[in-house]
């Protein structure tokens, strides 16, 4: 054991080296670079708190998914009692997708997950979310509602799908029961 | 051994009331709704359709219902046709009814275009084969599809009696000429039909095709009630629907 002394002095040196990125963030009271989100303008609410949104998006993303897709529950109660349209596109991006007008539709950068989800994704290396392989990385403006509504041989004929809320249509009204039938189903 | 005639009678007893006991449990398990979704009730809404020919034979240039369906869900227009997606489209009336003529009527029928959708059927065969629910039947008669959970297996295609399931075999979005943002895309992998418009129809409007014909071909409505428009369409006209005789019992009528 006469060579103790060096055994020890090199076991502190390869321990000190190798936590050196530990200690030296320590000393110098450095904090780690936090993703740099931009928060949508004019908004002040989401439909969780923020707090809540970091954690448990996920778990909404599929409540909203799962309720309106096969319970056809449309609107969504959030917590400060306002009521959301239950939409991806319509609701999310209308905050958080990045692409503005109507001259990108065709672009392949509809593909793209919004910046604002790729921000944390990225910081925090989870996969980028696949939501837009087929949901429009799009932020609905009014011109886009309009031009791309869905009343395409008579659009001077009919209301469009997005001023204020349209009168159900005759045949529907004499339809009987309507709109969420589709909640019995089940 | 000897059995007495009391404990023959016991036996007998216990027996009986063992078999009665077995018959109970499986009639409470078929009951409690395996297998058994959205038997039609009184009072509910089963959505259906009625499509004029002789509306849609007099001016056969008129495209509105297809362009209305492809611009409102972003179904793509696809050259190739083994990667044809088919949400509304258009056959040649002696192929979709091949034996609904004789000689002397072939020329007012054959040739002419008729417009076909999913069938939205009573007893869908498509609903029962898919492996992970991504297709049911509503309660209001819409056979939905959650295309988040669609795996792309094809069984309910191979299902469907009449074709109007299509699957994705491309990427579908280079082939939509402007995306609606309204409505999805779909992605590469999973199967699409005809959804009625169950979007428009929970906001209370008709579906996009009824809507944008002006020549009011189509007739949209609720079938379990007496007084819609398309009941009394189907008691004034003659309607037929497509393969009747397989039993899929259809929600599409034919008026010709």
């Amino acid at each position: 054991m006469r060579d103790r002394g060096p055994i020890f002095v090199g076991l502190f040196l390869f321990v000190a080296l190798f936590t050196f990125p530990v200690w030296r963030g320590a000393i110098a009271r450095t904090v780690a670079r936090q993703p740099e989100l931009t928060l949508p303008a004019g908004q002040k609410d989401c439909v969780l708190p923020a707090e809540q949104m970091r954690k448990t998006h996920m778990q909404l993303l599929i409540q909203w998914r799962e309720e309106k897709v096969r319970d056809g529950i449309t609107t969504y109660t959030a917590y400060d009692g306002k009521k959301y349209s239950v939409s991806l596109t319509g609701t999310c991006l209308k905050c958080h997708g990045d692409q503005p007008g109507e001259a990108q539709l065709n672009s392949a950068s509809l593909s793209r997950s919004p910046k604002f989800c790729d921000t944390c994704h990225q910081y925090s290396g989870v996969s980028t979310p696949y939501c837009f392989d087929c949901h429009v990385n799009l932020k609905p403006t009014a011109n886009t509602m309009q031009a791309s509504g869905t009343s395409v041989a008579q659009p001077e004929a009919k209301q469009s799908p997005v001023a204020g809320s349209p009168p159900i249509h005759p045949v529907l009204a004499k339809g009987g029961d309507m709109p969420l039938a589709a909640r019995s189903a089940r | 051994m000897k059995i007495t005639r009391k404990e023959f009678l016991q036996i007998l007893g216990v027996g009986a009331a063992a078999a009665g006991c077995g018959k109970a449990v499986t009639a409470l398990a078929s009951a409690s709704g395996e297998g058994k979704e959205a038997a039609p009730q009184a009072g509910q809404t089963r959505w259906g359709m009625a499509v004029d020919f002789l509306k849609c034979r007099a001016d056969e240039s008129c495209k509105d219902c297809l362009v209305a369906c492809k611009r409102a869900h972003n179904v793509p227009t696809i050259p190739d046709r083994a990667h044809e997606v088919k949400w509304l489209w258009e056959e040649q009336f002696e192929k979709v009814f091949p034996f609904q003529q004789n000689d002397y009527t072939r020329t007012a029928y054959a040739g002419h275009p008729l417009s076909l959708l999913c069938n939205h059927c009573a007893d869908p065969a498509c609903t029962r084969v898919c492996p992970t629910k991504a297709t049911w039947k509503r309660g209001d008669g819409v056979v939905m599809m959650d295309w988040h959970r669609c795996i792309g297996c094809r069984y309910c295609m191979a299902a469907c009696p009449y074709g109007a399931r299509s699957f994705n075999w491309v990427d579908p979005r280079p082939y939509i000429a402007q995306i609606n943002p309204d409505f999805p895309t779909r992605t590469k992998g999973v199967v699409e039909k005809c959804n009625f418009c169950e979007e428009r129809l929970a906001k209370g409007e008709p579906p996009a095709c009824v809507e944008n014909c002006k020549e009011k071909a189509l007739v949209f409505g609720n079938l379990n009630d007496p007084n819609s428009e398309i009941r009394k369409v189907l008691r004034t006209r003659y309607a037929i629907q497509r393969l009747p005789e397989v039993g899929t019992g259809p929600s599409v009528y034919y008026l010709i």
